[in-house]
């Protein structure tokens, strides 16, 4: 038994209801490929968001690890900021925890100083060191923990996580029409195009054990695809 | 009609004058070294390319878009397990792009000197560079074009312009710099 792995998927349904509550389940085309056993894709969409995607591996009894993808992106009409939340965790720990509201075509949005506000006295026990591709697009105040052992401390991350998800659906339809629909693509893309520097991203899902080339597909096109 | 070409004439020769461009042009360029110089042109075709569309920069020619034809080529080339280095203008120029995101007038500043130079310069280029070159090679006619390209510049553009040969130039520097056995096979 493990308490992390147990908060965690305890989380993952809870974003699922949240998602459930908030939008509508779609089929994008080519995402079926990417579930099976161990993986599974699902997809959201409503008038203010675009696209909000929850990606789990779920390789505890292959590879002694979990791993947990969240993005939402604003429709293209909504300047607001970019969801996410990566959690990676084997039995006893989560190895790393990423959670930002990443700037779209506005870089001091009303929700990100929200999201400054409410991650402000969360201090994880070990700030991670932040690559420059991560620094062009994530918010000084991105929550990168690795290394959490304390219940505790991963009950934190998920609980400030699923509020500020919550709050996120909530306010975001306030900002539908505020974005210019080109400017927003633009930073849109500018985001996806960082996130797809990360070298992690398909080493982490390989050591999974995924297919090798399944995972470079799904990471060019499935996990920040460019609207081009 | 811009004179952008006469405005940025002196950063453009700068940049055709760096050991990078005759390395380029030498016919032995070794597909290792030529494959990283792919890679870091990707990154930055790739991220120019998604911006200016989302702008309708490419609206009436979109077949110029490189980043596929850039990606096969380096395919093509590159072997290895671990892509090659990005070398620190390509960083450089991506953090840039941030910057002018919401300008479709910069960002036609750097298809102006990006793309215009593929169908240009780039022309004789891909006789001498190994593997199919697919990244010169454009459907249509090459002069109409450039005409539509050159259509849609005017003389502010220039200093923009200039920042895409200079970030070219030190693009070339550090691609000499890096620690590779043989530049030429």
């Amino acid at each position: 038994m493990s308490i992390i792995w147990n908060k965690l998927i305890e989380c993952k349904d809870e974003i699922i209801n949240i998602f459930e509550e908030h939008a509508t389940e779609f089929d994008e085309p080519g995402l079926a490929h990417f579930n099976n056993d161990t993986w599974v894709n699902r997809v959201w969409q409503n008038d203010h968001v675009r696209r909000a995607h929850i990606d789990v591996v779920d390789a505890r009894d292959t590879k002694g690890l979990w791993m947990m993808h969240v993005c939402v992106f604003p429709q293209l009409n909504n300047d607001g900021p970019i969801y996410g939340f990566d959690v990676i965790a084997g039995k006893n720990k989560m190895t790393g925890a990423f959670h930002d509201f990443s700037a779209s075509a506005t870089i001091d949005h009303p929700m990100i100083e929200g999201y400054k506000e409410a991650v402000e006295d969360f201090i994880p026990s070990k700030q991670r060191e932040l690559p420059e591709w991560a620094r062009n697009i994530f918010t000084d105040k991105m929550l990168a923990a690795g290394n959490v052992r304390t219940e505790e401390e991963a009950v934190a991350i998920i609980e400030l996580a699923l509020d500020n998800l919550r709050a996120y659906l909530d306010e975001i339809g306030e900002f539908t029409g505020a974005g210019d629909v080109d400017l927003v693509t633009a930073a849109q893309n500018y985001y996806c195009h960082n996130q797809q520097q990360n070298p992690h991203t398909p080493r982490t899902m390989k050591s999974l054990g995924l297919n090798e080339e399944d995972v470079d597909k799904f990471c060019t096109d499935m996990l920040f695809p460019k609207i081009v | 009609m811009s004179n952008l070409k006469e405005l940025t004439k002196e950063q453009h020769t700068n940049a055709e004058r760096q050991a990078f461009v005759k390395v380029l042009m030498s016919g032995n360029i070794n597909p290792k070294f030529y494959a990283t110089y792919l890679w870091n042109q990707h990154k930055k075709y790739d991220l120019l390319e998604a911006m200016a569309t989302a702008h309708g920069v490419f609206n009436d020619i979109p077949s110029i878009k490189r980043k596929i034809s850039i990606e096969q080529d380096f395919n093509e080339l590159w072997t290895e397990k671990t892509p090659p280095e990005l070398v620190p203008s390509t960083h450089e120029y991506i953090m840039h792009m941030r910057d002018i995101m919401s300008d479709p007038e910069k960002l036609t500043a750097h298809v102006y000197v990006l793309h215009m130079g593929d169908l240009s310069g780039g022309q004789m280029i891909s006789k001498r560079v190994p593997g199919e070159g697919r990244m010169y090679q454009f459907e249509g006619d090459i002069d109409k074009i450039k005409e539509t390209i050159r259509s849609k510049t005017n003389d502010n553009m220039a200093d923009e312009a200039k920042y895409v040969f200079e970030s070219a130039t030190n693009l070339f520097k550090e691609l000499m710099e890096l620690d590779i056995e043989h530049y030429m096979e």
